[in-house]
């Protein structure tokens, strides 16, 4: 029955999602201050007025759009580095076994433990933290490059050979349409990412950024101010991972679609 | 003393013209999985002239492939030497057109764009380029397709496109492998008809490989056959009928022609799969 009506569908899942959110929200209001410590969990109404505050105050916004910032350049460099090294690994086989296994194996590190090492390089501030998201968007944008060039069908590449293409033709006329649809797989897959390193890196040490507002605030035992940071990270994460995700389904310049 | 014969039955009458591709003593290995090369060809000479169309019959995988690979200049002989035009192949061969079962077309370009590619990277100004592949659509009966993107034609559509884009920069010598194995039967003989027509309006030399022995029947002035692999030329026969005037046109010593060429093939596929 449902499923002949695939709007009702989608409206139901969401009504039902709404309610769900809706219940938790409920419940923590009613128990904050009855079962729980209000000073550990806040309460949801708390939490909106605080960030309301923040709102008027140009707090919360100045603090976002620090975070976005860093993830804006971190996404850059990264995506940039990522591309040329992997492009350059598909089309030389030499350069991929020598420099694959390398970049397989830094990928394992995890990042943040380099945060120390860049704070001493860098110093605290806006380089230190755009480092440590490029080396953690790189290996996105490295594997979705190489990957996507290499399983590029051989008698297309054969065609432009044939028809006498050169390398940087082939490049901008083949390589790079083609690599369109894995570089947008490569942009959803890695953004959450440069959050996670961004406010990871602002909870360490920073001047600015909702991570710093998160950390500040729990110093201070506001416990509605943490929630408002984080609630505002999760609104900020889901809303570019959406607009990655509506970008990826508008594209169509993958060849698996044809 | 057996190869001297072969290639005095292959090298071309003195009076014709000489050969547009010439192939000698060639052999070639691919790495294969472990230590062991798989060779895909031993010992093949051949030449073609200018104008002729030639089919190349085998076994499957034998490595019929690999030898229009080394006349496009796609891939190496090991050994041997292969001359186009006079001058040995040193690199992707221009002069030639390819066309694979795979149409390789850029999903993301319009039918057009497509068939305009090989004007583009030549630098061809725009509206010259856009104009010629026009014409040239034209001519293989996809008129009014300009604008479609190949997800939305059919196999023997799309093939055409393919053989539009070969075509719109004047190969003198056409590459066909199998290019017509992936149509449905009918279609095929639509776009075998369409194929001789074009061959004959743009007076194109052709190499064919195919597995379909009516195929090669119907559209060759000669079919060379190769052993399974390594593959070796075991022989080269004329079709009597060359230059019918329809591909559906058939007569007895067709038929003949095709035993004779199943009988060999036949013998070559039994080996190959006896144990």
């Amino acid at each position: 029955m449902i499923a002949r009506y695939p709007w009702l569908e989608r409206f139901l899942v969401l009504a039902v999602q709404l309610a769900l959110i809706g219940t938790f929200l409920a419940i923590w209001e009613y128990a904050a201050g009855r079962f729980v410590d209000p000073t550990m969990v806040s309460r949801p109404s708390k939490i909106w007025d605080q960030a309301s505050r923040w709102l008027v105050r140009g707090i919360l916004e100045k603090a976002a759009g620090e975070t976005l910032w860093i993830v804006l350049l971190g996404m850059l460099g990264g995506a940039g580095a990522g591309v040329v090294v992997g492009l350059a690994c598909a089309t030389w086989r030499w350069l991929d076994r020598l420099v694959e296994p390398l970049v397989t194996m830094l990928f394992a590190l995890p990042k943040v433990a380099l945060i120390p090492l860049f704070i001493l390089w860098f110093g605290v501030g806006d380089t230190e933290k755009t480092t440590l998201t490029v080396t953690v968007v790189f290996f996105f944008f490295f594997y979705a490059a190489r990957n996507g060039l290499r399983s590029l069908p051989q008698p297309l590449d054969d065609m432009m050979l044939l028809i006498g293409a050169s390398w940087s033709q082939r490049l901008r006329l083949l390589y790079l349409p083609a690599s369109v649809g894995w570089l947008l797989s490569g942009l959803r897959m890695a953004l959450p990412y440069a959050f996670v390193t961004v406010v990871s890196a602002e909870v360490v040490s920073a001047r600015g950024g909702l991570g710093v507002l998160a950390k500040n605030n729990a110093a201070a035992m506001n416990a509605a101010g943490v929630f408002a940071a984080i609630a505002s990270l999760t609104l900020l994460g889901a809303a570019t991972s959406g607009l990655a995700a509506w970008l990826v389904g508008r594209s169509r310049w993958t060849l698996a679609n044809r | 003393m057996s190869r001297i014969a072969t290639l005095e039955k292959l090298v071309p009458q003195p009076d014709a013209p000489p050969p547009i591709l010439r192939i000698e003593s060639a052999g070639k290995s691919f790495p294969g999985s472990g230590r062991q090369a798989t060779e895909a060809l031993r010992d093949v000479s051949l030449s073609v002239a200018p104008g002729e169309f030639v089919s190349l019959i085998g076994p499957s995988g034998c490595g019929k492939t690999t030898l229009l690979n080394i006349t496009a200049g796609l891939i190496r002989p090991d050994v041997g030497q292969v001359l186009f035009d006079g001058a040995p192949i040193t690199g992707p061969n221009r002069k030639v057109g390819y066309l694979t079962q795979d149409d390789a077309l850029l999903p993301w370009r319009s039918v057009l764009a497509n068939v305009a590619l090989p004007l583009e990277i030549k630098g061809v100004a725009r509206a010259e380029r856009l104009e010629r592949a026009r014409d040239i659509l034209q001519r293989v009966g996809l008129a009014g397709f300009e604008k479609h993107q190949p997800s939305q034609l059919s196999g023997g559509m799309r093939k055409r496109v393919s053989l539009a884009r070969t075509l719109v920069y004047n190969p003198a010598f056409l590459l066909l492998d199998e290019p017509f194995g992936a149509l449905d039967a009918q279609t095929r003989v639509v776009m075998q008809r369409e194929l001789r027509q074009v061959v004959s309006a743009f007076g194109l030399t052709v190499m064919l490989v195919t597995h379909d022995l009516n195929e090669a029947i119907a559209l060759s002035d000669r079919i060379l056959l190769f052993s399974r692999r390594p593959a070796r030329l075991i022989e080269a026969v004329s079709v009597p009928q060359a230059g019918r005037s329809d591909v559906t046109d058939r007569t007895r010593a067709d038929d003949a022609l095709y035993r004779r060429l199943w009988d060999r093939l036949a013998g070559e596929i039994d080996a190959g799969t006896a144990p």
